[in-house]
């Protein structure tokens, strides 16, 4: 579904991905663990086509396609999916406008008539249940006022209602409290499927409890430097990452 | 400029008083130029006097015998016509019971816009021609909003307006007022407009201006408002024509208990100019003012926001809150925005802010990764951002009528 083929990527002129190789496959589960500044929020950023990053070397294909010559929205609509460490704030755009407006353009793409009022609705309650989110928050401004909680269940919540094909969740535990990391994992588990891929990024092991990866992938200094199955987490959980640190040097 | 000293101007036999102070306060200081300093951002007297040349006398041609055109479309409303300044019953629409009066014996015209305030205030006051008065009765609610519709008939030649407006707002009475500036034709307008507010005890009123004029035009607004105790005053703003706009609201909250919303949106293009000085006088304790304007500027448009806040030595637990926030689309546009406070009293809430910026990349780039293109992301932030105004427009109809109005003017269909 997705190659990554030494990827290296800068901005203001600083290297950060310094060579990436990572290869996902339909119906895996793969996690990025690393410390702080390893790279990780940028391999998820220049994967979504945020501008700020200049790719210097290596390629992306996804489903096939390359990707480096797509918009971000164009990601979007073929399958892509990033749930924000920061889900970004818009007052006065409604949630509810806002998710039919994208889900019609994603449809569109698809070949699919756009979502009548009804049938949008009908779909929009069916996967509020998923991650517990309260109807009353649809009626509100873009993710404004929300609690942090509220905003990463939200990211899951319309990535349930798009459908994407690969899905990247970028530090989405952050922040999160034991009750609310549960039912974002459970929503993320319940979205996977042997069609789908999703990558997981995450500073902390204790994500993984939940989501089981089958991959683990440590991120250091733009690389990947050990690739392995669930138990790296839980190594990586128990040793932190300086063994891995002075391994890679 | 050589506005004073004309005679047969002087011969009107109304309102001989303010003419006669209005034409002395004219040849001794004749209207603000940039060395002063609530014009220096805007010269408009230099540009009305490029156009016009000395004299400004008012365009009295128009043969205008239809407005349909001008009206909002699903508007619900009585309308009060006025063309070049000059009010036309005929064209107008409303029932008997309201009390509109053309030939006002009214001892309140000029007593809160008065002559020493401004050159434009008296430049208005020397040439009306008729004040259109509206009185709302004491306890009443006027069941429809009314709507002053002013057409500058720009058909055949310039024209110059001055028109002239007074509302009465009667104890504990309850109306709504929109008053809309508009072109018919290509020609250059100078419309100087003055209305008097006076907001009676308890009444809650509100008053939305639409100023939708060619961009030719040059228009100055001069609006007085003083409110009495336990009144609530909303004003609502929205520029989106005008070669160069310039508004002074001025409200003076003079009893105890009153409610003052003062909101703005000017959206402008090309070589546009909005200018809007407001100034909000809190004379007596216990009031609030809250004031919001906003402006989105593109190509070599300019903005001025002046935002003047008094809070009197007895105004004590006044609340008084101002911002200002611009999104410039275009390097070459730009605002100036500048709050003024001047708090004498020592036990108030007061603040203000003003922020200008280009659109937030980072919203963009969270509705693109959603699979919405570029250029609907970018029209949906903006139509949020105005829609913090004009959602506070009580009526639908206006508030769909200037969503189209603002795709005509600076294009692009929303969705």
């Amino acid at each position: 579904m997705l190659a990554i083929k030494n990827l290296h990527a800068s901005v203001n002129g600083i290297k950060i991905l310094k060579g990436i190789n990572l290869e996902v496959k339909s119906g895996e589960i793969h996690a990025i663990m690393g410390p702080n500044g390893s790279g990780k929020s940028t391999l998820a950023a220049v994967l979504a086509g945020r501008e700020d990053y200049d790719i210097d070397e290596g390629s992306i294909t996804f489903l096939g396609e390359d990707l480096m010559g797509m918009s971000p929205e164009d990601r979007a609509r073929a399958g892509l999916f990033l749930a924000f460490q920061y889900p970004v704030e818009l007052p006065g755009v409604s949630s509810t406008n806002f998710l039919k407006t994208a889900l019609n353009q994603i449809r569109k793409h698809r070949g699919q008539e756009p979502m009548d009022a009804v049938s949008f609705l009908t779909l929009v309650k069916e996967k509020m249940k998923l991650v517990h989110i309260d109807q009353s928050l649809l009626s509100r401004s873009l993710n404004q006022g929300f609690s942090g909680g509220e905003k990463k269940r939200n990211e899951i919540f319309q990535m349930a209602v798009l459908e994407p094909k690969l899905a990247i969740l970028d530090e989405t535990d952050s922040g999160l409290d034991i009750d609310a990391l549960k039912i974002v994992a459970n929503g993320v588990n319940k979205l996977h499927s042997p069609q789908k891929a999703t990558i997981v990024v995450t500073h902390y092991q204790r994500l993984l409890d939940y989501i089981i990866p089958d991959f683990v992938h440590v991120l250091y200094d733009g690389k990947i430097v050990k690739s392995g199955g669930k138990d790296l987490a839980f190594q990586l959980e128990k040793k932190g990452y300086d063994w891995i640190k002075m391994e890679a040097v | 400029m050589e506005l004073a000293n004309s005679n047969n101007i002087l011969s009107k036999s109304d309102f001989k008083e303010i003419r006669v102070m209005a034409n002395d306060y004219l040849a001794a200081k004749g209207l603000p130029d940039k060395k002063n300093e609530e014009y220096k951002y805007t010269s408009i007297s230099s540009l009305i006097e490029k156009t016009f040349g000395h004299t400004l006398t008012p365009t009295s041609k128009s043969e205008l015998s239809a407005v349909s055109e001008f009206l909002i479309p699903d508007f619900d409303c009585y309308f009060l016509v006025l063309v070049n300044g000059k009010w036309k019953k005929e064209l107008s629409n409303y029932p008997a019971e309201l009390q509109v009066n053309d030939q006002p014996d009214n001892a309140q015209i000029g007593t809160i816009a008065k002559i020493e305030n401004n050159g434009f205030v008296a430049l208005n006051a020397l040439h009306f021609d008729h004040c259109l008065s509206i009185k709302i009765a004491e306890s009443s609610q006027v069941n429809k909003p009314i709507f002053i519709i002013h057409i500058s008939d720009v058909q055949e030649e310039n024209s110059i307006s001055m028109p002239r407006i007074l509302i009465d707002l009667g104890e504990q009475s309850k109306s709504s007022f929109y008053v809309g500036y508009f072109s018919k034709g290509d020609y250059t307008s100078f419309t100087n407009a003055v209305v008097e507010v006076f907001s009676g005890k308890a009444s809650h009123s509100r008053l939305t201006q639409i100023q939708n004029e060619s961009n030719a035009a040059i228009t100055h607004t001069n609006i007085y408002v003083q409110q009495s105790r336990d009144s609530n005053f909303n004003s609502i703003c929205v520029s989106l024509g005008g070669k160069m706009v310039r508004n002074n609201l001025n409200v003076i909250l003079d009893d105890e208990n009153i409610e003052s919303h003062l909101y703005g949106l000017y959206q402008l293009t090309d070589n546009q100019h909005v200018d809007n000085h407001t100034v909000v006088d809190h004379k007596k304790p216990n009031s609030v003012s809250n004031e919001l304007y906003k402006g989105i500027l593109d190509e070599k448009s300019t903005g001025v926001f002046n935002g003047k806040i008094y809070v009197r030595p007895s105004a004590q637990k006044t609340n008084a809150f101002q911002s200002n926030k611009n999104i410039l689309l275009s390097n070459d546009a730009a605002v100036n925005t500048k709050p003024q406070l001047e708090i004498w009293a020592d036990d108030v809430k007061c603040s203000h802010g003003c922020t200008t910026g280009q659109l937030d990349e980072e919203q963009i780039f969270y509705l693109q990764s959603r699979g919405i293109s570029k250029d609907m992301a970018l029209k949906m932030v903006l139509k949020a951002f105005q829609h913090d105004i004009l959602s506070r427009i009580e009526v639908k109809a206006v508030v769909d009528y200037l969503d189209k109005e603002i795709i005509r003017r600076f294009g692009g269909e929303n969705q």
